[in-house]
């Protein structure tokens, strides 16, 4: 049975990301939310980036001004934990 | 879940008063101690009988659970938390990556790996940007990929980032 996974970036947005992209080996879901933080453009993120658009992950994140993330509230981040088998901060 | 064979009893038998503990009894489909020990029954009640289902011994409740270790600074609780789980009989998967790498170093957490129930891997990736010579590292623990982190997601019950 495929899982759920939620993964929360934090400080460490470009390991989040490669991370992010490996669990979806076992096909299970993978939603990246980015917490209040703009991406980096470093070029790791940046490919990851490209990759996450290429298998249709979705991104969400409460920081407004996120070129590469629907904006949701902060509220509507922590109501949507419930949804998730697991959730990994990183 | 698997049972052993079904016991029957009337609601009032002898046996099936206290020291039952289960807030939810006589409700169908609770699972319930003796006296707060862990679960050792099921109780399924239709109205006229209670029906005692004991679970297997190697069916208890046993969990497995996932450690993926990200940072160097949670030794203690890798250590001690690992060690609990493995005594009570759970299942325990640990996957090291980024900074958590460097705990390969350390041998008070490869031994864990020597702990029954206990499979380690790490991401050989993070070990080599972290300068860690994965050739040191005992032959338990697996020199692997993101793919073991996706294997342990997919398959532990709970996952705690240490």
């Amino acid at each position: 049975m495929s899982r759920k996974i939620a993964v929360l970036v934090r400080e460490r947005q470009d390991e989040a990301l490669r991370m992010s992209i490996g669990l979806t080996l076992m096909d299970d879901v993978v939603d990246i939310y980015v917490l209040n933080r703009k991406l980096e453009s470093t070029d790791s993120i940046v490919a990851n980036l490209e990759t996450i658009n290429d298998l249709e992950l979705k991104i969400y994140s409460d920081y407004a001004d996120q070129n590469y993330a629907e904006h949701v509230s902060v509220d509507q981040i922590a109501n949507s934990m419930t949804d998730y088998d697991h959730v990994l901060p990183y | 879940m698997t049972f052993a064979p079904v016991r029957r009893l009337s609601p009032h038998s002898q046996g099936v008063q206290p020291p039952l503990s289960c807030a939810s009894f006589p409700d169908t489909g609770a699972i319930c101690g003796l006296g707060g020990e862990r679960p050792v029954f099921h109780v399924a009640y239709d109205g006229n009988f209670l029906e005692l289902r004991w679970l297997l011994k190697s069916e208890e409740n046993t969990v497995k659970l996932g450690i993926l270790v990200n940072t160097d600074r949670h030794l203690e609780h890798i250590v001690g938390i690992t060690q609990a789980a493995s005594e009570k009989g759970h299942e325990v998967i640990i996957f090291s990556m980024d900074e958590g790498t460097h705990l390969v170093e350390n041998q008070r957490f490869t031994d864990l790996s020597e702990l029954d129930g206990v499979s380690m891997s790490l991401c050989r990736h993070s070990a080599e940007e972290h300068t860690i010579d994965v050739e040191e590292i005992p032959e338990g623990i697996t020199r692997g990929s993101q793919f073991n982190n996706a294997m342990m997601s997919h398959e532990a019950d709970r996952i705690i980032v240490l």
